[in-house]
């Protein structure tokens, strides 16, 4: 295992979530890439994946240490299905010019129960490029 | 050049009310006051929100992001960001 560089925590309360997408219809394609949205969709309770999803985003923008304010767009970590079908990060823009040249990982896990939906990401730095002081 | 509301400062705070149904009156948010945390503790998704009803009511583009963040604090720089957007339309 290499260096943790952050850990990062969210969770989302469903029905929540459900009246804030309800009531703000562009809300889904702000947060929402449109592989994500197409997957939930397919699913029969669209409402938890997107708020598993969601959580999944705010955990790793709290394990990289930022935020929408420091230019990361929740569009820019997209929650994808590795060969196995368990979830993992995709990320794009500016969040992956963040660790662009760390050679770091990031380990998604995802869960709901009853009404929160939650999710756990931690960075880690691969061992080999582990080497220096910055 | 847009028109310009008369009270924009007042039509800001009636979206916001709005479009997060909010259970304060707009006229008892002030100006000034941080929105988003401390304050009235608005959150990441609601910034979206007031973004899309923004959006709507004024006919503007904005998005929270890097360089709308100045903007995304109180009812009085979303007035500023108004104003900009509207007067460079």
């Amino acid at each position: 295992m290499g260096r943790i560089l952050g850990v990062g925590i969210d969770l989302v309360d469903i029905p929540g979530l459900q009246r804030r997408m309800d009531r703000s219809p562009g809300l889904e394609q702000r947060i929402f890439a449109p592989e994500e949205s197409a997957y939930c969709r397919s699913m029969a309770r669209p409402i938890q994946h997107f708020a598993a999803r969601f959580a999944a985003k705010e955990a790793v923008m709290k394990a990289l240490g930022t935020g929408w304010a420091e230019g990361i767009e929740f569009r820019d970590v997209v929650v994808v299905r590795d060969a196995r079908g368990a979830p993992a990060v995709r990320l794009e823009g500016e969040a992956a010019a963040r660790l662009v040249g760390q050679g770091a990982r990031v380990h998604l896990s995802l869960s709901h129960a009853g009404d929160t939906a939650m999710a756990v990401a931690v960075i880690e730095a691969r061992e080999d490029r582990d080497g220096g002081d910055s | 050049m847009a028109e310009i509301p008369e009270d924009l400062a007042g039509e800001v705070k009636k979206v916001i009310v709005e479009c997060l149904s909010l259970e304060v009156r707009p006229e008892d948010i002030e100006d000034g006051a941080p929105l988003f945390g401390e304050g009235l503790g608005l959150d990441s998704i609601d910034a979206l929100e007031i973004a899309l009803g923004l959006e709507k009511r004024f006919g503007i583009k904005v998005q929270p992001d890097k360089e709308t963040k100045k903007y995304f604090f109180s009812v009085a720089t979303l007035v500023d960001l108004i104003r900009e957007r509207l007067q460079g339309a």
